[in-house]
């Protein structure tokens, strides 16, 4: 019978700290994703991963249940991050959008065919999109990580961060349209946006 | 015909439309091709994302967590070896402070009128005063000064008990700061 986290902390809180195994196992790659997103280095990410996941073993007595683990790592990792890259927590006003930029983002439909489903069988389009990605500025991709890979919610990515659910949104759906503007332009012209 | 806003489709992917205002849009995709093949490309790319693969730690990676977390066995082992070792070291700086002791109160007791040398008494010959007084020639010029308030504190050339015990605590002390190493590791929740 698989375990659930809350399960899993309850057994460490009460002693049986081999419990830890399952939730390392279960949750580091997903972790390791979005270090590797954020801090580009791969050594640098495991050793980020590696301590947020001593300082969540050393927060879970203190640990009530209140968000999902998975959440509550991401923000210790996030963290961790952000003092590697030898900053402070971005703030929100580093989020909003300058006025060149909201005119990319104005309605974009496009007059051509749509992209055909069998893309999706086709690992080089997943490849794509995951190196696109990989290049966005840091806010999108921090966001578009979250919210396709670690599977977070508005609310779950929004108590990671610490910013408003708006921008939340907002980044999430500028960053989708500057995903999608930048695959078509890029590797499919025939299907254009105006 | 007003087209969708990116804010609707990207809501309508995400399913955070009210009921009303779904139906509402998607009544729209039906009639307009422009934003029905808009919100297509969406579709795709989003489900493209889902399946971007994950990256993949070091195969020791959870090993090296869990190390940091559970001292191993040759880790514990150490441990043991390190408190023996802790031991041996006080038991040494005990017979130190033991041997030390009786050397200032020997050596006291030459100093002070009346006092006897103990180890005489003990091994029953007086000749041995000649080897205490070479050995500890070399610090009585030093331990003039000590000698001094060894007087006032022994005056019958013995010092109190307490003394000994006290000095006895405070060496095992300093040794044991000096040599003991503490086993650290990083304990359980703290």
């Amino acid at each position: 019978m698989i375990q659930s986290d809350r399960e899993l902390i309850a057994e460490i809180q009460s002693g049986k700290i081999e419990s830890f195994r399952i939730l390392v196992e279960r949750h580091k790659d997903r972790a390791f994703t979005l270090a590797v997103r954020l801090l580009k280095q791969r050594a640098d990410a495991e050793e980020a991963l590696q301590d947020a996941f001593l300082r969540a073993f050393q927060g879970l007595e203190d640990f009530r249940g209140d968000a999902k683990f998975n959440t509550w790592l991401y923000r210790i990792l996030y963290n961790v991050c952000m003092t590697r890259l030898g900053r402070a927590k971005p703030e929100a006003e580093q989020y909003s959008f300058q006025e060149e930029e909201r005119e990319e983002f104005t309605m974009q439909i496009a007059t051509g065919d749509s992209l055909p489903d069998e893309l999706l069988e086709q690992n080089e389009f997943i490849t794509l999109i995951s190196r696109e990605i990989d290049q966005m500025p840091e806010h999108y991709r921090l966001i578009l990580t979250l919210y396709y890979i670690e599977e977070l919610s508005y609310e779950e990515m929004s108590d990671v961060l610490q910013l408003p659910l708006g921008t939340i949104k907002t980044h999430l759906f500028r960053g989708r349209t500057l995903l999608r503007s930048i695959v078509i332009e890029k590797y499919y012209p025939e299907v254009k946006t105006v | 015909m007003n087209h969708l806003s990116n804010d609707e489709l990207n809501e309508l992917i995400d399913g955070r439309l009210t009921n009303s205002k779904k139906e509402q849009v998607l009544g729209h995709l039906q009639q307009c091709p422009l934003c029905s093949s808009a919100y297509r490309q969406f579709v795709i790319i989003d489900r493209g994302a889902r399946r971007q693969p994950l990256e993949t730690t070091n195969i020791m990676f959870v090993e090296n967590v869990m190390r940091k977390l559970i001292p191993d066995a040759s880790q514990k082992q150490h441990s043991r070896f390190e408190r023996i070792l802790k031991y041996c070291a006080n038991l040494f700086a005990l017979l130190i402070v033991a041997f030390m002791a009786y050397g200032v109160y020997s050596l006291g007791s030459h100093f002070i009128p009346g006092a006897k040398p103990i180890i005489p008494q003990i091994v029953g010959s007086s000749d041995l005063s000649t080897v205490r007084d070479a050995i500890g020639g070399w610090w009585s010029s030093s331990s003039a000064l000590v000698q001094k308030y060894l007087t006032t504190l022994a005056p019958n050339g013995r010092l109190p008990l307490w003394v000994y015990g006290l000095w006895s605590i405070i060496m095992i002390v300093v040794i044991e700061k000096i040599a003991g190493k503490r086993i650290r590791h990083v304990s359980p929740l703290r």
